[in-house]
Order: structure tokens, then sequence, then C-alpha cells
């Protein structure tokens, strides 16, 4: 979306109109979902996470700021909420996700992609939340790294600081996986 | 630089400046288990590319979409509370509670100072509120007025006080 006509949609919206709104949620939909299903990887609790913060940004419409992409400010609403249910996900289980050295043996040079996307999410458990978060926003929604900081507010050293050990420890679970 | 700054280099290859990245590309020519992690480095890449070019939709968009209208306009739409604060505001509604009002607090101004007896001690024919049949408020009215006449006589600005209260004596015998 053009950011003069998004920004159009984002001041209708402001005073109140419902289908200009609409317009803003069908073509920010996609990304606040996949971002949320990155981190959850469940469908029901994606969605609830996808409607929650659209609701959100709605009652705070007349609190955004135009120096902002509305893209950054969704993204960074959904992240701080998949961060919120993470938090309580992991005080219901606190059993961690480990990779089994079974898995690891049956698996062939080239994986299937279905396979590797598993491993891929189930290496992502194991970061911190900062690493996750960082490695999920920059390596698989390809944000740019400003957009990344300004998401996750956080400096760019620091960014760099949990991408660099969030690819660290992905790099060395996939190895497990990956014969040279 | 020796080889553990380069390798984090590697790691962050694609966040580092064009500058760093020449730099490591030269130490890379010279330098045999950089060029490895390196290489490794890129596959895992490749591998979580894979993962990232995997697009990751709603199986229902368009349900999702009216899910979340539905949500605004349910948390937009006023309750009760904002209807009655509303209604309040209504300038006709604002003076017809203001009128009501008057009536009751001179309705009970005057209840609260009136003196009259209770109905009990009370003639319910002489007692003007308890009068509902007009013949009958006719008939009280002119004998009120027979009876002010009656002294009407004696009244007179000329005469002395005490004529006044000898005629009256006079006119009851």
């Amino acid at each position: 979306m053009h950011p003069e006509h998004e920004l159009d949609l984002i001041r209708k919206s402001q005073q109140g109109d419902g289908t200009a709104f609409r317009l803003l949620v069908e073509s920010h939909q996609a990304l606040a979902y996949s971002i949320a299903f990155r981190f959850t990887r469940e469908e029901q609790e994606s969605e609830d996470i996808v409607q929650e913060a659209f609701v959100k940004i709605w009652k705070n419409l007349s609190k955004y700021n135009t120096e902002f992409r509305f893209k950054t400010w969704l993204a960074r609403i959904v992240t701080n909420q998949c961060l919120d249910y993470l938090k309580s996900a992991r005080k219901k289980s606190m059993s961690k996700i480990l990779i089994s050295e079974e898995m690891a043996i049956s698996h062939e040079l080239k994986m299937e992609s279905e396979e590797l996307k598993t491993i891929v999410y189930k290496l992502a458990d194991q970061l911190t939340e900062k690493q996750k978060a960082v490695f999920i926003l920059r390596d698989l929604e390809m944000l740019e790294p400003e957009e990344v900081c300004s998401t996750l507010q956080m400096s760019d050293g620091n960014m760099k600081s949990n991408l660099y050990y969030a690819r660290l420890k992905i790099k060395e679970g996939l190895r497990k996986f990956y014969k040279e | 630089m020796d080889c553990s700054d380069f390798e984090k280099n590697v790691i962050l290859y694609n966040e580092i400046p064009e500058a760093q990245q020449d730099a490591l590309k030269l130490h890379l020519k010279s330098c045999k288990s950089c060029e490895r992690l390196f290489r490794q480095t890129m596959q895992m890449e490749r591998l979580v590319k894979e993962v990232a070019s995997q697009k990751i939709t709603s199986a229902n968009t368009a349900k999702l979409t009216s899910r979340i209208m539905k949500e605004i306009h349910l948390q937009s739409s006023p309750g009760w509370l904002d209807h009655a604060i509303d209604l309040l505001q209504n300038t006709f509604i604002k003076k017809a509670l203001a009128t009501i009002s008057t009536i009751l607090l001179v309705t009970f101004s005057v209840e609260f100072f009136n003196d009259t007896p209770p109905a009990k001690y009370q003639n319910p024919i002489t007692s003007g509120f308890a009068i509902l049949n007009s013949t009958l408020f006719k008939e009280e009215t002119v004998r009120q007025r027979s009876k002010t006449k009656f002294f009407t006589e004696c009244i007179s600005p000329f005469k002395p006080q005490q004529y006044l209260i000898d005629c009256a004596k006079s006119k009851l015998k």
C-alpha cells in the first residue's frame, strides 16, 4: 500500500470511518497473522492475537505517530502480544522442546520443507524471547534492520547481538541435521 | 583482526557494512577455517530462507477480517450508560426535567407552608379542597359572601372602633 494512501486511511479511521479501517485491516492482516503464527504456531491463538492487536490499534488510533509506518506499529503490538502469550504459555508448561537424536539420524541431506520448518521453529523455541523475536522479524519476516529495532524498541547493537546468538543457536541446531 | 572477530561477521554477514564485508571476503581467501564456517553459515541461511519463503496465511482471511470488524463495532457501540448520558445532554429533555423539578419544588413548598388544619377538624363542605361537587361549591361561596355582607354595614372608616363592636353585637342579637 502506498504510504500516502495508508496515511489517508489512518486519518479517516481516526475520525471513526469503519470502512477505511477495514481496508487497513485487509492490507495488513497477513503480516500480523504471519508474525503471530511464527511465534505461537497455533491457528486459533494467532487469530486471537491478530484480533486483539487490531482492536488495540482502533482504540489507540489517536495516539498514532506518523513518523513510524503503520506496519511497524502493528508488528510491535503483535510481537508484544506474542511475547506475553509465550510468557503465559511457558508458565503453563516449563518443559523445553528438545530435538531428539533419533530425529537427527533419520534425516537425509535434503530435508523436506515441512520437516525443515518444524525443526527451525523448534530450534527457535529454545531461544530467549528477545532472540526469538529478532530472529522471527529479521530472518523469517524479513523486516529491515531499522524496522526490527523500531518494532522491538531496541538499539541497533542490541538487535545485532540478539540476532548473532539466535543465528548461532539455529545454525548449531541445524548442523545436527545437515551433513556436509 | 583475528579469526574470532571475523567469525562474528560471518554470522552477521548481511548486517555489516560493505567495507567490513570486503574485509571478510579478503580474509576468507587466506583462512580455510573461516572459509569453511562461511560456507556452512550460508547453507544454514539458505535453509532458514526456505522456511521464511513459505508464506503463512490464515485459513479464512475474510472470516478473520469480519471477526475483527465485528469486535471493533461491538467495542465502539455505546452501552446503556452512554445512551443515558446522551439523553441527558438533549436540550428538550433538560428543559422538561427542569420544569418537572420546579413544579415538584413548588408543590412541596406549598404543602410545607400550608397551615390549614387537618381534614378531620374541618367541615367537609367548607374545606375548599374537599368540595368536589360544583353545586356544593357554588352554595358555599354564596353563603360566605352573605356572611361578609352581613357585617359590611358596620364597617366604616368614618366611625369609631366602638361603633363597629356595638353594631356587630346588635346584628348578632
